[in-house]
This record gives structure tokens, sequence and C-alpha cells, in this order.
């Protein structure tokens, strides 16, 4: 096992390298540049433009400020006001130095920060969905595997096909306008509030000043995003849940249970349910990644100031050290989350062995 | 004649009366006017330093915290002497115009009590001037503070003493005056101690948080992604009613438009720019007409740029000596009758009742409705039958008499003056919008039928503004592609950034379609030097210039909006007028902001 997860480690670096490059190339042979979407401006002349992609370090051929990105630029000198001739030292140091360099929309903040800022939000309500797309999803789909081919299997059936087609923006803004206007407007017309929203219609919290108060005391802005984008998880998971369940209870291991005489919930969720479980922990890994990965629809609707929504603009914007730095952590959290949900399956089922 | 009577009334109308323009109403007191919530679709403020500043998003929240140089009348939208909110108290030119005095006001302070002088305005002077900071408005300087030219008018900014700034001009022009207030005063005390000289330590730290501010509102909280607030600042002098009535104004970020309207109507935001699909809804539905509204012409345009350049060989207007390029034209739009076949083939009337509801103004030219030197004379008129016959007459001819096939060149322009192998082809174009606006699609698609119906080819796509969209309009690569154009004030009718040979420049000029005509060149540069600055004389010099445009069409203008701000019911001292909605915040009530 030792030597699997060294091995493992191992085959990372070049992966994380992998990953990098591709990325970066990616990035920054698509069409477009940051220095067109910073200066659509008539006051910017060509010798401005120039000076700034010097500046932002989008000059050079794409290997070489891929390199500046990795291991910094302070061992080389640079034309920092376009006039031909070498006049500073550059005062990156890469990456691979801990230096993410600094936004290019934000100019002068550091992509980390950036990012950071946003983590916390997105990660609150992450934890929200999945903790509701679970609980939810595990129940619904063990109970529809349970009443197989009854009314409750296939109604969840049809919700769960539902849940996963409609369009999470079409939903949100659908819900926000029920909450917001229509309900408590009805309400009002019965003589019941004040015509107020019933529930907040975007954001994290109340929009004063002190920053938000701890999560428990603004539960309610967080019901209509997390209902929204709980309703996929909680479709996608059910069905998992459903099919795992039924390909462990048709087990030979079941049919002698069956026929030692145990009763029918013990065989459902003393023996079927926990080996149905095992499958779920090739989801642990990449949701580790998913608890700080944004949803950029439901950020949006919902105003949730989320990393998604950063992402988002920094993508339109050709940001491209934030984008990097949003690579560097996706992708690191991504092979250690791989790495752990071999582990994890390793544990839960002794019949793998590394 | 009496149309053009009827045509001016409208206007009149349209951007004189305020439907719920209220006058100034008791208020309860000193920030008891309740939070002023605005909605912020732009995403954070990249600063809350207006020297490194370039997006909307930071010139929101800094417009309240530093005054300007010179104030722009939110009743005229023109520079005036002793408005609220900035420092000169007048100011006069020397004989020969190249010299300007202004003489600051002295009744004005920081909110720290240090006075506002001169000195603060130099001090952003030569920050901007450093070449440090990479400031856009480095182009109102005629050099860098070392020397290299950077094409802008200002020579040099003085200050001889501490309410008296002399700024010297290259030469006499009436356009250069604005330029004085593309630099906005900082304070000089509180910025010299943190940054010295070294002006591009302002970009290590783009969101530091301003200590001393002169506006209605101060102290700026920060929470990335959910808004920028500032509070009441009742040492502002400047108040409409001798103190601040909001206790609060909140940038509350929003990223989606929709959501921002629910969220007017829901009571979350104190006021909110109408979308135009949402302002007949706005008019008509008994509870949404109930929010008090005020229409206007807006202070900006929708176009389709014209390439009249070969898009496969894009050449800059001038070359390094400034001897001009000769240009490829464009096989199709090169021809002035194609494109004014174009003109009379599009119904925009039908275009803007039918797509916009309505809420636009059909213009022909880049001038303003609202503009000092607007001609209502000049507007297109729909005419298939006419756009046929001078597709006919430019040699594209329906060869199958199909109206739905392409017309052919036969001895079309293109063919003449460049390759006679061209005979034969189809009279084909792109048209091109920025994908992610249903209304910009729906116009792309009214046109491609329009254009069609009268023999063209053209095909139709939204593409991504970054990746797509701008490269091909910023190198010239592109036939017709659809923009919106926000402009400033003052109004400026000026158009030397645009269709001078000088800004035609593939990768960078805004003159995207290679259009020149010495003409109206001459003729911009005699209005911008008129003398003495005559508006009469340049207004001519300008309409001159407009009736050139409307003929050669460089571009095909197609509206202005028709825009609607509403605020919540209840909202007092809400007085706005066409060039700004929200002038008086200062004095408004807003209700209780809705919470659940």
């Amino acid at each position: 096992m030792q030597k699997y997860i060294v091995r493992r480690f191992l085959q990372a670096i070049p992966t994380f390298f992998g990953i990098t490059i591709l990325s970066y190339f990616i990035m920054v042979i698509a069409p477009g540049d940051p220095v067109s979407i910073l200066s659509f401006n008539p006051s910017m002349k060509q010798e401005d433009k120039a000076r700034l992609a010097i500046q932002l370090g989008v000059n050079d051929p794409v290997p070489i400020q891929y390199l500046r990105w990795l291991i910094g630029d302070d061992w080389m000198m640079l034309d920092t006001n376009a006039d031909g001739e070498v006049d500073a030292q550059g005062d990156n140091y890469g990456i691979l130095r801990g230096d993410f360099g600094t936004s290019f929309k934000f100019r002068g903040s550091n992509p980390l920060v950036l990012i950071s800022e946003r983590l916390g939000a997105t990660f609150e309500l992450n934890v929200a969905v999945l903790l509701v797309g679970l609980t939810v999803g595990i129940v619904v789909g063990v109970l529809a595997a349970v009443y197989r081919g009854r009314l409750f299997d296939n109604m969840t059936r049809i919700i769960a096909v539902i849940g996963d087609s409609v369009p999470a923006f079409w939903l949100g803004l659908m819900a926000i306008v029920f909450f917001g206007i229509f309900l408590p407007r009805l309400l009002q017309a019965q003589g019941i509030g004040e015509g107020r929203p019933i529930l907040p219609m975007g954001g994290r919290c109340a929009p004063v000043r002190g920053g938000c108060p701890p999560v428990f005391l603004r539960m309610e802005y967080l019901l209509l995003p997390t209902f929204v984008s709980a309703l996929g998880v909680i479709a996608g998971f059910s069905r998992f849940m459903r099919a795992s369940m039924l390909e462990t209870i048709n087990s030979d291991y079941i049919r002698t249970a069956r026929a030692k005489g145990l009763t029918n919930n013990q065989i459902w969720f003393k023996h079927g349910l926990r080996n149905a479980f095992i499958p779920f922990t090739i989801f642990l890994g990449p949701t580790l990644v998913g608890l700080i990965g944004g949803s950029v629809i439901i950020e949006r609707v919902f105003s949730w100031p989320g990393v998604g929504l950063l992402l988002f603009e920094s993508v339109v914007s050709r940001d491209y050290p934030v984008i990097m730095a949003s690579v560097v952590i996706g992708s690191v959290l991504t092979i250690f989350g791989y790495i752990i949900s071999d582990i994890l399956y390793a544990v839960f089922d002794p019949r793998v062995r590394f | 004649m009496k149309k053009l009577q009827c045509i001016v009334l409208v206007l009149i109308a349209l951007v004189a009366l305020p439907i719920f323009a209220q006058e100034v109403d008791e208020a309860p007191g000193p920030g008891l006017g309740g939070v002023i919530l605005w909605d912020n679709t732009g995403g954070d403020p990249a600063t809350f330093n207006p020297l490194i500043s370039s997006d909307t998003s930071s010139s929101s929240v800094t417009g309240w915290l530093y005054p300007a140089i010179i104030g722009v009348s939110p009743e005229t939208g023109l520079e005036e002497p002793n408005l609220d909110g900035a420092m000169a108290e007048s100011w006069e030119y020397d004989e020969s115009g190249t010299v300007l005095t202004i003489n600051l006001r002295q009744d004005i302070a920081w909110n720290d009590g240090t006075p506002i002088t001169s000195a603060d305005y130099l001090w952003a002077v030569n920050a901007t001037r450093s070449g440090e900071i990479d400031s856009p408005r480095v182009s109102a300087f005629a050099t860098l503070a070392d020397g290299t030219p950077t094409g802008g008018n200002i020579v040099s900014v003085e200050a001889p003493d501490d309410y008296t700034v002399v700024v010297t001009f290259e030469e006499a022009d009436c356009i250069s005056f604005s330029d004085v207030n593309d630099v906005t005063p900082v304070p000089a005390h509180i910025f010299e101690e943190l940054y010295g000289d070294n002006y591009a330590a302002m970009l290590d730290d783009p969101r530091a948080i301003p200590t001393v501010s002169f506006g209605p509102f101060k102290d700026i909280e920060f929470a990335a992604g959910e808004r920028v607030s500032l509070i009441a600042d009742q040492s502002y002098p400047d108040t409409i009613l001798d103190f601040v009535s909001p206790s609060e104004w909140v940038y509350l970020s929003v990223a989606d438009e929709n959501v921002a309207t629910e969220r007017f109507i829901g009571g979350e935001l104190s006021i909110i720019g109408v979308p135009s699909t949402r302002q007949e809804e706005f008019r008509t539905d008994p509870i949404l007409k109930e929010f008090p509204r005020y229409e206007f012409t807006g202070n900006g345009f929708v176009f389709f740029a014209m390439n009249h350049a070969n898009p496969e060989n894009p050449q800059p207007g001038v070359d390094e000596e400034g001897n001009l390029i000769p240009q490829e034209p464009h096989p199709v739009l090169g021809d002035k009758l194609v494109r004014q076949a174009i003109s009379h083939a599009v119904d925009m009337d039908a275009l803007i009742e039918g797509i916009r509801d309505g809420n636009g103004f059909k213009v022909a030219t880049h001038t303003l409705p609202t503009s000092w030197v607007y001609n209502p004379e000049a507007q297109y008129v729909y005419d298939p039958e006419l756009a046929m016959e001078q597709l006919t007459e430019a040699g594209w001819i329906d060869h199958d008499n199909d109206p739905d096939t392409p017309r052919i060149c036969e001895d079309c322009l293109y063919a003449q003056q460049v390759d006679a192998d061209f005979n034969g082809s189809e009279l084909t174009l792109t048209l091109h919008v920025p994908a992610g606006g249903d209304i910009a699609s729906q116009m792309g698609l009214f046109f491609q039928a329009e254009m069609n119906k009268v023999g063209f080819n053209a095909e139709f796509e939204a593409i991504d503004w970054g990746s797509a969209f701008l490269p091909e309009l910023d190198g010239q690569t592109f036939d017709m592609n659809m923009l919106s154009w926000s402009l400033g004030l003052p109004i400026n009718p000026d158009i030397s950034s645009f269709y001078y040979p000088e800004s035609d420049i593939p990768g960078s000029g805004f003159n995207f379609g290679s259009y020149y005509n010495p003409e109206v060149v001459e003729l911009n540069e005699q209005a911008r030097v008129f003398p003495g600055c005559d508006v009469e004389g340049r207004a001519e010099l300008y309409r001159q210039v407009q009736d050139i445009l409307f003929d050669e069409m460089p571009y095909f203008y197609m509206y202005v909006a028709e825009s609607m701000t509403a605020v919540q019911p209840g909202t007092l001292n809400w007085n706005p007028t066409p060039f700004s909605r929200t002038y008086s915040t200062d004095a408004w009530v807003s209700p209780t902001v809705a919470q659940p």
C-alpha cells in the first residue's frame, strides 16, 4: 500500500505539469487577448498597447510566457517601457516559488487572494448542496430500489429526469420570482404580510455593513440556491444509489442471506446498503474539488459571491494569472482527490488490494 | 416642415419631461433617509483609486469620493463653473487660446479638514504623466514626463498658487478643455505620504481603501463579490439639503440583469435601469406602473460598423511618416451605393417596434438627438425597391430575376477597380453581433432577412466578444459587426478618433472600417479650432460633417436607446435629468429595503 501511495504521488508530478502546460497553451492560443480587452478605448494608442502587453508579460512567445509563469522572470532583464531596450529586471518568482503573479483585470491583486476571498462562500454553498443532495439522493435511491417498479420508483425516476434536465438558470429565476414577488403579493392580497419577499432573492447575507454573520444566522439565504443546485445532485445520486442497491441485492451473498431466513430489513439495510455504498467512494475524490469549485450559473442567478463567478469573469477578460491559479488549485486537488479515492476504495472493499 | 416641427416637439418632450420629476421635499434628517441600493452588474471594482481605474464599477464608487476639477451640469450636460462636487469656480483663456487659467473654489476641504487645492490636481497630473501607472488618461497630454510623445494637446499643468491651475495646450482648440477633466484630483497630502513619487506603487495595492475623501459618502467597506458600502459623510459641504439624507449607499453585486430587475420589483434595490424588454410592462402593468419612472433618450447608439477596406488585407491608414496608405476597397461595402442600398433595405422602424418594443430612436449618424449639433432631417427611408435599384446601378445584378437568390457582380466597383475576375461573384456579407444578448441576435437576424430580400447573401452569426468579435473588429477582418457605443459627457461631436486615417490602425485604432474623406477631416478640424469656439459656428461645420457622413454612410447607425430608470415607490427628492438620474442621491429618502 505504501509503495502504491508513493508511486501515485510520483505519477502526480508529471500529471500536474502536463495539466499546466496544456491549460496554459490552450488559454493563450485561444482567440482574443487580454490587451485588446483591457484597452478597448479610443484613447489607447498602439504604443500604449505595446507597453501594456509588456507589463502584463504577454508579448513573449507562448513557451517563454509559460516559463515566466512557472519559474519566474527575476533572472531576466525586461524592456518595460517598450522602447526596444531592456531597462529593468523581472520581479516575478513563478508559481514554483509560490508567486502566482498579479491579476490583469484587478491590477496588482494576487490571484490567490482574489480566489480565497470567494472560497468561503463557495464552500458554504457546496457543503449545503452536498449534504442535501447526498442525504435526499441516497434515501430516495434506496427506497426506489426497495420499491422497484412501483409508484414511488416511477415517480422518482420522472422527477430525476426533470431534475437533470430543467436548466438551473430558469429554475433559479422562477424560484426568485415565486418566493420574492408572486407569493408575497398573493399573501398580501389575502391580508397576510406586507408583500415583502418570503425568501431573499439573492446574495449571501443582508447587505449591511460589518460583514456576514455566522451561517446559522442567515440560513434563509442558503435555501433557494441550495434547493436549485441540489436538485440535479439528488437526481444523479438517487439513480446511482438505486442502481448500486439493485446490483448488490442480486448478488450471491444476498441470496445466501435470504436462504438463511434473514428479514427483509436485515437484508436490505444491513447487508445490501453497506455494500451498495462502496461505489460511492469513487465520488469522494471529485467531491473534494467540487467543494471549492463554484457553479457559474447558480452563483450568477443568486448573486452568490463564489469562485465560479470570479473564474467566469476571468475567462471572459482573459485574466491569465487568475485562470492559471485556479487551474493549479483545481488540478492539485483533483490529483489528490483521486489518490484519496483509490485509497479509500481499498479501505472499504477488502477485495481490492494494490 | 410640419413633420420636422413635430419631430422637434417630440424630442423636446422626450428629453425635457420627466414623468415623475419632483421638487425637493422634506427629508427626516441627516442619515435618516434610508439605505440606497444600486445594482452592480459589472463585477467587483478593480480599484478604489481613480488614477488607475478604467472600469465602470470602480468609477461608480470613486465618483462619490473625489471631486472633479470642472463640474458637468446634470441639467445641460455641459461644463459649468461653481457646480456641486467640483473645484472650478471660474476659468478663462488667454488671447492665444492656448493657456487656460482655472480659479478654484476656496470653500471646500477633504473630510479630514485639509483644504482642497491645486496641489491635489497637480499630484494626480504628475502621477498620470509619469507613465508608471499605465493610465489611458495619459493620452490627454502631449508627452509623458520623460518626453515620450503621447499625442494629446496638454503641454503642461502648473499651480502658481493654491487656488489656481494653469493648463497650457499645444494648440488652441475647442475640445481639449474636456481633457482637463480626465484626471481626478486626489488628496495629495495622503498620496504623497503613501507613495511619494513612486507612482507605480499605487498598482501594488489597487484596492487600498482611501482614508480621506470629498463627497456625500465615505468609508468604503468592500466584500468581494457581494457589495461595496459607503456611509453618509455629513461633513460634505455641497449637499442639496444641507445634509446627506441617506444613511448608506450600497453597490450590490447582481451579476444578471434579469435578476436585478426582479430584485428591484421585490424591493431589494432602490433604483434600476429598466431593460428595454420590460419597459412596456412598467408603463402598463397595474403594479409595476406604481414605480416612479423616468424615460429619456440614452447617451449612446447602436450601429453596424461597415468595413470599407478589404478584410483580407487590412492596412493602416497612414505610414510612419504620416503619408496616406492606399486602401484596397472592400469587395462589397467599398461601394457607397451598396452601403446606401443597405440603409434602404432594412426597415428600422419595424426593428425598433418589433424587437425593442418601440424603445429606440432612429438615427442615421453618430450625432444623438440630445446633441447641440443634431440634425433631425438626416433619416434613412425604408425603400426596398430603391435598394434593389441601387444595387443594380452598383453592378450587382439579379441575373435570374429571382429575389431569393443572391445577386452577382457584373462590372461592380471591385471588378472595375481591383480584379476583373471578381465578376460573377455573389453579393455575400457576414453579419456578426456579440454573443450573449438575445436582442442583438434578433436584430442581426432581422438585418440578415431584410438584406437577403433585396438580393444579398447575408450570413449571420453571434460570436464571442473576447475570442472572436473583438479580434476581427480590432484586426479589421470583418464585414459588418454590430456594436453599441456609450458616449461621455459633455457631448463632443468630434470624430477624429473614429474617422481619421491616423485612427485606422489594424489591431488598435478605432477607425475600424478604414473610412477616410479629406473633406470630413478638414471640416472637423475647422470646427475643432474654430476661432472663439463659437457654438453656432462650430455646429454649422459639424452639421456639414454629418451631411457627408449621412450620404457616404461609413457605418449603419441604427438607433439610440429610449431608456427608462425606475425607483421604489415613496422615494423622495429623486430629480432625474437626461444627463443624470442620480445626481440628487444625497437628498434621497428611500423606503426601507425589503428583507424577508
